[in-house]
């Protein structure tokens, strides 16, 4: 799959997932890698970005079993951006699937 | 690769990039490791799942931060090191080495900012102690960008504390730049970089370069240098043996030696030597050779070329039969031949060269004014320079002859 098509396509993956519920970093990478062949590696790194973006805010919360889970959740911004990429994909999939 | 090879390598890789990013997918990495392993996967499935360095790599947008942190790290304080050795045949880069302010040898590396090198970890900077000997060692790490083969990558500093026995650098395609040392023995070598010394002070220095120049200013010791298209410069320095080898160079020394031996096959050859000289062995066999020495030096041995023109303009006796001047009584030793070149020998006592060579052609140009009757050479000199001037007629007339 072409890269950068792939790069969105985990984005609003990401952004969807959390959308449901706040997730853990590998909670969520589990979630995803279920699904998909990804190096959850580079999801690390989309969350990082996202943070960054601010469309997601992080807290941790303390585990009894190994460490504090550091929990993302979407913010207001991340959220619209989730319902834009959403509509998008949704639409580019639509047209697609006429043309194939 | 284990969990603690793959975390390391990680964290090297990062170190390039913003503290914060680094701690952050380090940390991120870690958990996911305590985690994956509780869910009942080992070490190997979850690299696998996280994927390669070079893939996390590939997906950070931030830019890298400069390298002023591994700069810091890239200390090495102990002062049983006796011996240095710089190899950089791994990658092209400059090599800059000075002397340490303290008894450490401290090194940094920094990329060039070249469009072609945007990634740091691109270069891996090893160093390894065996013994009393440090080994810096550039390798291109695991990344095959085939262009870091064709660009400089960056440049390698070393400082180096005074005093160490030994020195060696090995170069490939950059230039090599040494300056202020007080060591035992260096030795340096490239493929097509120039090296330049200066201030430097050893028992020995051996430098060798293909293509590039060497250039050596205001340096104390024994030198040898060997070069095939480069030129060799020799300003202001001294020593007891200096060694010159150029197979198409032009060599240019201005120095106080004891022992001198230049050798180049198609290149000038341009000294200038003081009273300490005892011994000269020069030979071209196309190239032209122009020698000052000193009032003092008297010559014993020969200056020949089969092909060319002599010009000796001493103050000593010798003996002329064809091209070749023999010199029987004097306390230098001299062998000094070339097949093809003219030779020029001149002695004035003065130590700027480029200087005594001017005054004795205006001398000379003055001289055949006279001959050819346009001036009076009383009215054209002070009292002083009319037996120089003498001399030179003399020698123009015997040049005029030859000529016939």
């Amino acid at each position: 799959m072409n890269a950068q098509f792939k790069k969105g396509a985990l984005e609003l993956c990401v952004l969807s997932q959390l959308a449901i519920k706040d997730q853990y970093g590998y909670e969520l990478t589990e979630a995803i890698s279920k699904e998909l062949t990804v190096a959850t590696g580079t999801l690390y790194l989309i969350l990082r970005r996202m943070k960054e973006e601010e469309y997601v805010d992080t807290y941790l919360v303390e585990s009894s079993e190994g460490p504090a889970r550091k929990y993302y959740k979407l913010s207001k911004k991340g959220s619209d951006y989730q319902v834009q990429l959403k509509n998008e994909w949704l639409d580019f999939v639509k047209k697609v699937a006429v043309l194939i | 690769m284990n969990r603690q090879e793959y975390m390391a390598a990680l964290e090297k890789a990062l170190a390039p990039y913003d503290d914060e990013l680094r701690k952050e997918i380090m940390d991120d990495f870690e958990d996911h490791f305590v985690y994956g392993l509780r869910s009942g996967h080992s070490e190997e499935e979850i690299i696998t799942s996280l994927g390669s360095i070079d893939e996390v790599l590939r997906n950070i947008d931030e830019p890298i931060v400069h390298v002023e942190k591994e700069k810091q790290q890239s200390l090495v304080k102990s002062t049983s090191i006796r011996n240095v050795v710089v190899d950089t045949q791994g990658a092209g880069v400059d090599i800059n080495i000075i002397q340490s302010s303290d008894q450490d040898v401290h090194y940094e590396y920094e990329q060039s900012s070249s469009y072609f090198n945007t990634r740091q970890s691109d270069i891996n900077v090893n160093r390894i102690i065996k013994e009393d000997t440090l080994y810096i060692m550039l390798d291109k790490g695991s990344n095959d960008n085939k262009l870091i083969n064709l660009f400089l990558a960056g440049s390698l500093s070393v400082s180096v504390p005074k005093g160490i026995t030994s020195l060696k650098i090995i170069g490939k395609q950059g230039d090599i730049d040494i300056i202020d040392l007080d060591i035992g023995h260096l030795e340096a070598s490239t493929i097509s970089g120039d090296i330049s010394l200066n201030s430097i002070k050893t028992s020995k220095t051996m430098l060798q370069t293909t293509n590039g120049d060497i250039d050596i200013d205001d340096c104390v010791g024994d030198i040898t240098t060997k070069t095939v298209n480069g030129d060799v410069e020799v300003n202001d320095s001294k020593a007891k043996v200096i060694i010159i080898n150029s197979s198409n160079g032009d060599v240019s020394l201005s120095s106080k030696v004891e022992e001198l031996a230049v050798k180049s096959s198609n290149g000038d050859i341009d000294l200038a030597v003081d009273d300490q000289i005892k011994k000269m062995f020069i030979e071209t066999m196309s190239g032209d050779i122009s020698l000052s020495v000193a009032n003092k030096v008297t010559f014993s041995g020969c200056i020949e070329s089969l092909r060319g023109d002599i010009d000796i303009d001493v103050d000593f006796p010798y003996m002329v039969k064809r091209n070749c001047y023999t010199f029987t009584e004097g306390s230098t030793s001299v062998d000094i031949r070339t097949l093809n070149g003219d030779i020029a020998v001149d002695q004035n006592g003065e130590t700027s060269k480029h200087h005594s060579n001017e005054g004795i052609k205006e001398g000379l140009e003055q001289a055949i004014k006279v001959l050819r009757g346009l001036g009076n050479l009383e009215d054209l000199v002070n009292k002083d320079e009319l037996d120089k001037l003498k001399d030179l007629m003399a020698e123009v007339k015997i040049d005029i002859k030859k000529k016939k």
